[in-house]
């Protein structure tokens, strides 16, 4: 029986992407974990299950869903829980994770991770939605705030406390987006400090970093860039106010050579050691 | 309510053809006072994202349908299809089934190029590969186990084919053109292609009049393999659930109209396709 690896929070992970598997089979990295689309590995069989039978001797695997759509107004789509539990029940990831967002409505889907109003309505639906995908799948998940380019005159609670909420109500984590966070507060105008006040830091069960693009105009969440100064600045901000949790890199886009990936994770790494040799602040 | 806003978003989003129009307006919305965006200009970013995840999914799942066709006229056609064809899943693996059927009628009325004849096919054949890369794996056929089969009841066992394989047969020579499409550096650890290596059935003459193709995973290598008329038939056969004594009198007859150089050698096949992990099983009589 194999024993499944751990989190180390004092290591960043990164996204396990196939233009990396020669490089990271080539030579072991200082990475606490790696994270898999879980999607990517619903086939029956193949190359994508055959690499991630590899890497999970040598890594701790987290399970990072995209298609699920918790937030979708449709019945839950219970073929798609099923492939995920039979992944998870395989791969025994140390997280599992999931979007505070919908992906489809009425059996179709738009496969990106879109917005819903925050109203008493939605959080209702979502709540109950959580709880039965954690039924399902017997294990608790992490809920992962979005960017999001437009607000609903609908929403009667701001982002943060819906998402405080769900976690209180769905007894599920939070899986904290410092991008998402800072890419909202500029395209929506609030101070991203309120949304990291207002988050429990026990529901905290891993932190993404990632880069946006600034069209001039508005901020679209890419993954196709270094983590930016300021998001930096407010992971620092995360740590302090969190201590050190599981981070996550996240490149999906003009994806770069190993090593820019492993240098992003050092630099996380260096804000980790940090809070981890100084006393933490009172949260 | 979350439903009517998800409805009329998706709506918005879908409704917006790849050509400039007037966009719908979503009045939940809410206008920002600290920028220049409108609502309009807001569902125009969701609208670009979907459209570009939609884009990039149909052309790794269909490279070589793609490469034919050329980038503009595979993305006109790829917008159509976009707007017309519902994805079925939050897995972006399952969207596309239906683009070989979609160029089939899509395509006389939009491309002039005889070239395009073989599109359809060859879609198919992308999407064959994109199944055997994802299909389940088998163990090796144990030859033990036929081995303590008496030779009178040879002739109603029904084999079964490993699960990646997908057979194709096409009017046109696809194995060619398939072949000068592959990207010069493809990862070897993804595509690879042989023409039936190892097996004496080499097509000749007969493969002017179409292709007889095979996609199948070769332990980790998704693989092409150039088929005889025979071989496809006896193949076909046991995809069907017919019992060998029917695929070889397919498989024979099947040879008898062919001008091959060699005669379809059914015990040679038949080793040659157990080794090759291509049959991985075999059953009594369904009969």
């Amino acid at each position: 029986m194999r024993t499944p690896h751990l989190l180390d929070p004092a290591f960043a992970g990164i996204g396990l992407r196939p233009p990396h598997y020669q490089a990271l089979l080539a030579q072991p990295q200082n990475l606490s974990f790696l994270e898999i689309h879980s999607e990517n590995f619903f086939g029956a069989g193949g190359p994508p299950l055959r690499y991630l039978e590899r890497f999970r001797q040598d890594y701790a695997i987290s399970a990072h869903g995209v298609g699920l759509s918790l937030g979708s107004a449709d019945p839950l789509n219970l073929q798609h829980l099923q492939k995920l539990k039979h992944l998870v029940d395989w791969l025994e990831p140390a997280l599992v994770s999931e979007h505070l967002c919908w992906v489809g409505v009425e059996g179709r889907y738009l496969n990106d991770l879109l917005p819903i109003p925050y109203t008493e309505e939605s959080l209702r639906h979502v709540v109950t939605r959580v709880s039965e995908a954690q039924d399902y799948l017997g294990q608790k998940i992490l809920i992962e705030n979005i960017s999001s380019y437009l607000e609903f005159t609908d929403s009667t609670v701001p982002e943060w406390e819906f998402l405080r909420e769900v976690a209180q109500r769905a007894g599920c984590g939070i899986l904290l987006d410092v991008n998402n966070i800072y890419v909202n507060a500029m395209n929506h105008a609030f101070d991203p400090l309120h949304f990291l006040a207002a988050m429990k830091p026990a529901d905290i069960g891993e932190i993404h970093l990632a880069g946006f693009q600034d069209t001039g105009e508005i901020l679209i969440d890419t993954h196709g860039a270094a983590v930016s100064d300021p998001v930096w600045a407010l992971y620092a901000a995360t740590v302090a106010r969190f201590g050190a949790v599981p981070t996550l890199i996240e490149w999906d886009t003009d994806i770069p050579p190993l090593e820019i990936l492993i240098a992003e994770a050092t630099k996380a790494n260096t804000i980790l050691a940090h809070k981890l040799t100084h006393v933490p602040h009172a949260a | 309510m979350l439903h009517n806003r998800q409805r009329e978003f998706m709506h918005t989003v879908l409704g917006l053809a790849s050509q400039p129009t007037v966009p719908v307006l979503m009045p939940d919305i809410r206008e920002s006072a600290h920028s220049v965006l409108t609502p309009a200009a807001r569902m125009n970013i969701y609208r670009r994202n979907i459209v570009t995840t939609l884009r990039a999914a149909l052309g790794d799942i269909y490279p070589t349908t793609k490469s034919i066709m050329g980038p503009s006229f595979f993305l006109a056609a790829a917008d159509i299809f976009i707007q017309q064809t519902p994805s079925p899943s939050g897995d972006l693996n399952q969207f596309g089934r239906e683009w070989p059927d979609f160029l089939a009628d899509y395509l006389p009325g939009s491309s002039p190029v005889s070239s395009h004849a073989c599109l359809h096919d060859m879609a198919r054949l992308d999407w064959a590969w994109h199944e055997a890369f994802h299909a389940a794996e088998s163990a090796p056929l144990d030859l033990s186990r036929l081995a303590v089969v008496p030779g009178d009841q040879h002739a109603s066992l029904v084999f079964s084919l490993h699960p990646s394989v997908r057979l194709i047969k096409s009017a046109h020579s696809l194995f060619h053109i398939w072949q000068t499409h592959q990207p010069e550096d493809s990862p070897t650890d993804s595509q690879s292609n042989t023409e039936n290596e190892g097996n004496k059935n080499q097509p000749g003459d007969a493969a002017m009049s179409g292709d007889c193709l095979m996609v199948y995973r070769d332990d980790a290598d998704v693989t092409l393999m150039k088929l005889t008329e025979a071989q496809y038939v006896f193949l076909n056969a046991f995809a069907e659930q017919q019992v060998l004594a029917d695929a070889a009198d397919a498989a024979m007859a099947a040879d008898a109209t062919q001008q091959t150089h060699e005669a379809f050698e059914l015990h040679a096949f038949l080793i040659y396709t157990v080794e090759q992990n291509i049959i991985v099983d075999f059953t009594g009589a369904v009969y």
